[in-house]
């Protein structure tokens, strides 16, 4: 529990905060079905990572931890990122942070994207275009040029700001950490909040459902889904996402899963049990 | 005409591609939207006056079409491209442009989701390089995943234009529906690989009743992650006052 920053030397400065904001317009670049935006996450944190891990295996595990899943609203990944940035630093200062940086990713993701959905994409950006398109559909080269300066001018500034705010807050947090129990709460905080977000995630992102109607005569046709969810919905993104839990526990090598999920869909789509 | 054609098609799927690689390359400036769309392609075939009007429309009837959570929506990008091309070459009203325009704008989708899929096998050698400690070669990636993000805009855009609307049809046509239902099946289940790395890398028996909260609050209550954060938060400080008050009593 004994951090001295200030001895280390490894410091991030305003330059490395302002290339981890230029690169972060890069965090939809490598999205995919499996983890989201993680390697784009990872990929924002080299200039800090840079400064902080000069050697090789820190590196490494920091470019890893990065790697783990992540997804949220592309604005609000920004302070986040700060806020990784900041916990990265004290992580290199020689406290193990793995934990607590991942399970405050984990926790800051599902509501920001929530935020993030609906007050940029959801509304500042509906309106901008709304207005824009309104003088475009009379003919007016202002509406596109409007549009693109007013996005632009609010977006762009957020993240930049919301970079910096990020790791501001991420030290401030963590400040007084010197012989008190604050990081170990952060972390178990971090993790409690991460677990009930985890839950809601594997709830309402991953979608199954089966069209099979069992015929009743001349009644209306049963839907399987529906006596699914009436027992439990979500029944079954929750057995698939144990099932993966289990195969983990198993040593199962992650290519072979992905390879077994795509041959399951192509199956059951065939045979009629999922679509 | 041969050769103007040709020239019309590559400028129309580059700028396509240009305003495609937009959300998935550098940095959401929103040049993928209809209404900037439609501008630019006015520019390059020389219209703008049209291109304004029918990016315009369109921007209208892609209003809110929009990423939320994990779901892709019809490629609005390449569509408005597309109708914007077809209004000023044909001289087609904008309303009928676009709607020929949606076979294409699913076509774009389909190609989204191929990208999503074949980038989880570029982020498994992303992790090799991580474990590596080779950033360079993680960047490497990124930049070639966004460029990918160009392909997809100018690829149908590009046969769009040249061979007709029509071909572009056919050619969605001869991919069968159950593929493609398959393909998007396999895309709602691949979350959970994700999530289920989580879950074991985060895992301690004193936090699984917040996993059990978290997902009865949703599947049952239908709950935002908003509002789930909150209640995660308030459990949080609950366990860390309480909880772990006892824990260390233990030690």
């Amino acid at each position: 529990m004994d951090i001295n920053r200030t001895d280390t030397g490894k410091k991030i400065g305003k330059k490395e905060l302002i290339s981890v904001w230029w690169r972060s317009l890069f965090i939809q670049s490598s999205i995919n079905y499996e983890r989201f935006q993680s390697m784009s996450f990872a990929y924002a944190m080299i200039p800090a990572l840079r400064k902080l891990y000069p050697e090789k295996e820190d590196m490494a595990k920091a470019l890893q931890r990065h790697m783990r899943m992540f997804n949220t609203n592309p604005y609000m990944a920004n302070p986040i990122l700060g806020v990784s940035v900041a916990l990265e630093e004290i992580n290199a200062s020689g406290e193990d942070m793995d934990e607590a940086i991942n399970g405050m990713k984990v926790a800051l993701m599902g509501p920001f994207a929530g935020i993030g959905d609906s007050l940029f994409d959801g509304t500042i950006r509906n309106i901008l275009q709304a207005i824009g398109a309104g003088f475009a559909i009379k003919g007016s080269i202002f509406g596109p040029i409007f549009f693109l300066l007013a996005w632009n001018g609010i977006q762009l500034p957020f993240r930049y700001w919301g970079t910096l705010y990020g790791y501001k807050a991420g030290l401030g947090i963590l400040k007084d950490i010197k012989g008190s129990d604050i990081l170990n709460k952060v972390t178990k905080g971090a993790g409690v909040i991460g677990f009930t977000v985890l839950g809601v995630l594997v709830a309402s992102w991953i979608s199954m459902s089966t069209p099979i109607a069992v015929s009743m005569g001349n009644a209306e046709p049963l839907m399987l889904q529906d006596v699914l969810d009436s027992i439990l919905p979500g029944l079954m993104p929750l057995a698939l996402t144990m099932l993966v839990v289990w195969l983990f526990s198993k040593n199962a090598k992650v290519n072979y899963i992905i390879a077994g999920i795509f041959v399951f869909a192509f199956a059951a789509v065939y045979i009629g049990f999922l679509g | 005409m041969g050769n103007g054609l040709l020239i019309k098609a590559l400028l129309v799927g580059l700028v396509t591609g240009l305003c495609e690689w937009d959300i998935f390359g550098w940095g959401e400036l929103m040049t993928e939207r209809p209404l900037v769309v439609g501008f630019l392609i006015g520019i390059v075939l020389g219209d703008i006056k049209t291109g304004l009007i029918v990016g315009g429309t369109i921007e209208f009837m892609y209003l809110g079409v929009t990423y939320v959570g994990a779901a892709i929506p019809p490629d609005a990008t390449t569509g408005a491209a597309i109708s914007t091309a077809l209004a000023i070459m044909s001289g087609m009203d904008a309303k009928v442009a676009s709607a020929m325009a949606v076979p294409v704008a699913v076509a774009g989708g389909f190609l989204s989701m191929l990208m999503w899929t074949i980038y989880i096998g570029i982020m498994h050698k992303g992790d090799k390089a991580a474990a590596a400690g080779n950033y360079r070669s993680i960047e490497k990636m990124i930049y070639l995943c966004s460029f990918g993000f160009f392909l997809i805009g100018f690829i149908p855009a590009f046969l769009a234009v040249y061979f007709g609307v029509d071909a572009v049809k056919g050619l969605v046509a001869l991919i069968p529906e159950k593929v493609m239902l398959s393909l998007q099946v396999a895309s709602g289940m691949l979350p959970a690989v994700g999530f289920a790395m989580l879950f074991s890398m985060m895992y301690d028996k004193k936090l699984l009743p917040f996993f059990i909260i978290g997902f009865a609050m949703a599947a049952f209550l239908k709950i935002s992650l908003i509002a789930a954060a909150l209640f995660g938060l308030a459990g949080a400080l609950l366990y860390v006052q309480f909880v772990r008050a006892d824990d260390n009593k233990a030690a």
